[in-house]
């Protein structure tokens, strides 16, 4: 719960972003869009097993889907894809922040290269690849890494919250076991 | 067969509920409340989205904006009162053209002024921050007149058109999309009493410009000159300032010139703007 609770604050916090850094659907302006959702997916993913990381990834594009007007269930493959190519590589990495970011920046990219990818499959876009790396990417790319470096330190302080709320709750259970043991002391 | 943890077994269970909402209100198609909700979720947000988070958010960043431009009030003031005072001689100029126009109309016979229009003021509740759907959504629908089609301009210039509508939200689909569905009829302003009709055929995102395709050969397009809405289309009010002619080409081998215009509109700063409906005939 305390992850899911997580996972919504980081969304929250790309709406919040997202109005402050408006897009400029002209591309006269470099684009910044902010992903801590996604970051905050990835964190949580690679600590699930991979059915339950692939159906949460699902869950929450779908939820993207239904509440923005746009292709539907694009949001929902792709974020699942995303999750799945990211579990191939997250046993490769440690818990390092330096490794962390690598992986969230590798996260983002596949997540809109999918995106890219579809399009053209689809000759719904005809954007170089170019002009779509230098005016939606780069920005992106580039403003995401203190976001993520805010995301991975919020998810350590919920690890920390779950963690020491299980060592209480072994603390009551021993001392419950303790006084079972010797009723009268 | 591996046996599902209770998380897998709750998402799969939200997931399906989802799912299967959506596939039957697809299949339902019989009754026009029903088509409507599909769209219901996307509105619904989006308006708890503006009041909650954007709103909050434009104040300050305008609250912001103001207290860090406020040296430079008092000429914007000064400026304005002069402004201010033009404000009567402007309007009764307005009027009297508005009766010469009425006049010409009864010389002519005409029934209907292909540039008469009315405004409805709109709020952008919700715009798309991804790279694949270029559209936004309007605190405005059919409650207030808006309907399927409608222009929407900004201050600077043609932003897009409506292209769905509910009671209380509308859907609008920028001219920035790549979607090939946003041809709209355009005339290029050669000189005063002269036009040439062309037809927008999309926004191209390599070049940052709309493209143009121009039928007449005859007519000597050079790039400066302005592209404005035509209303043989049916669709739009003749008179919307789309942009700016950036680049004449020769098409090889084929009819006609490919020219590419810059837009007018500023598709960042979307905060209001304005649904044109072409008046009704007489």
């Amino acid at each position: 719960m305390s992850k899911f609770i997580y996972l919504i604050l980081c969304f929250l916090a790309d709406l919040i972003l997202s109005q402050i850094f408006p897009v400029d659907y002209a591309l006269y302006r470099l684009n910044f869009i902010p992903h801590i959702g996604l970051i905050g997916l990835m964190l949580v993913a690679r600590e699930l097993d991979l059915g339950t990381a692939l159906i949460m990834a699902f869950g929450f594009g779908l939820f993207l889907d239904l509440t923005h007007f746009g292709y539907f269930m694009m949001n929902a493959f792709v974020f699942t894809l995303t999750i799945w190519v990211l579990r191939q590589w997250s046993n490769q990495v440690n818990e390092s922040i330096i490794e962390l970011l690598v992986l969230g920046v590798l996260t983002i990219f596949v997540k809109e290269l999918l995106i890219f990818g579809i399009l053209h499959l689809f000759n719904a876009s005809h954007m170089s690849f170019l002009v779509w790396f230098t005016h939606w990417q780069f920005l992106s790319l580039l403003g995401n890494l203190p976001l993520m470096g805010l995301a991975v330190y919020g998810y350590h302080l919920v690890e920390g919250f779950l963690s020491n709320k299980d060592r209480r709750r072994r603390q009551g259970e021993k001392t419950l076991w303790m006084k079972m043991l010797n009723p009268y002391e | 067969m591996r046996k599902r943890s209770p998380l897998q077994k709750l998402l799969i269970s939200i997931i399906a509920i989802l799912m299967s909402v959506t596939l039957i209100l697809n299949v339902i198609q019989s009754t026009r409340p029903t088509e409507s909700q599909m769209g219901e979720g996307v509105r619904f947000y989006a308006q708890i989205q503006y009041a909650l988070v954007q709103r909050p958010l434009y104040a300050i960043t305008s609250f912001v904006q103001d207290v860090s431009t406020l040296w430079s009030t008092m000429e914007e003031n000064k400026k304005l009162r002069e402004q201010i005072d033009l404000i009567a001689a402007y309007q009764s100029r307005l009027e009297e053209a508005y009766r010469d126009i009425e006049d010409l109309k009864q010389l002519n016979q005409l029934s209907l002024s292909l540039s008469e229009a009315s405004t409805i003021s709109a709020t952008v509740i919700q715009r798309s921050m991804d790279s694949f759907s270029h559209s936004i959504i309007l605190d405005v629908g059919s409650n207030d007149g808006v309907e399927q089609g409608d222009a929407v301009i900004s201050n600077l210039g043609l932003l897009g058109k409506v292209v769905e509508v509910s009671e209380k939200t509308s859907v609008v689909l920028l001219l920035t999309t790549e979607l090939d569905i946003n041809k709209i009829s355009v005339k290029i302003q050669i000189d005063p009493t002269k036009t040439s009709e062309a037809i927008l055929e999309r926004y191209d995102p390599n070049t940052k410009s709309y493209s143009l395709k121009l039928l007449d050969t005859n007519s000597s397009i050079t790039t400066g000159m302005k592209v404005i809405t035509s209303a043989a289309g049916g669709l739009f009010p003749s008179g919307l300032l789309v942009g700016v002619v950036n680049h004449v080409e020769t098409l090889p081998n084929t009819i006609g010139l490919k020219i590419l215009v810059t837009p007018a509109a500023d598709f960042y700063d979307l905060n209001y703007v304005l649904i044109v409906k072409r008046g009704s005939s007489e």
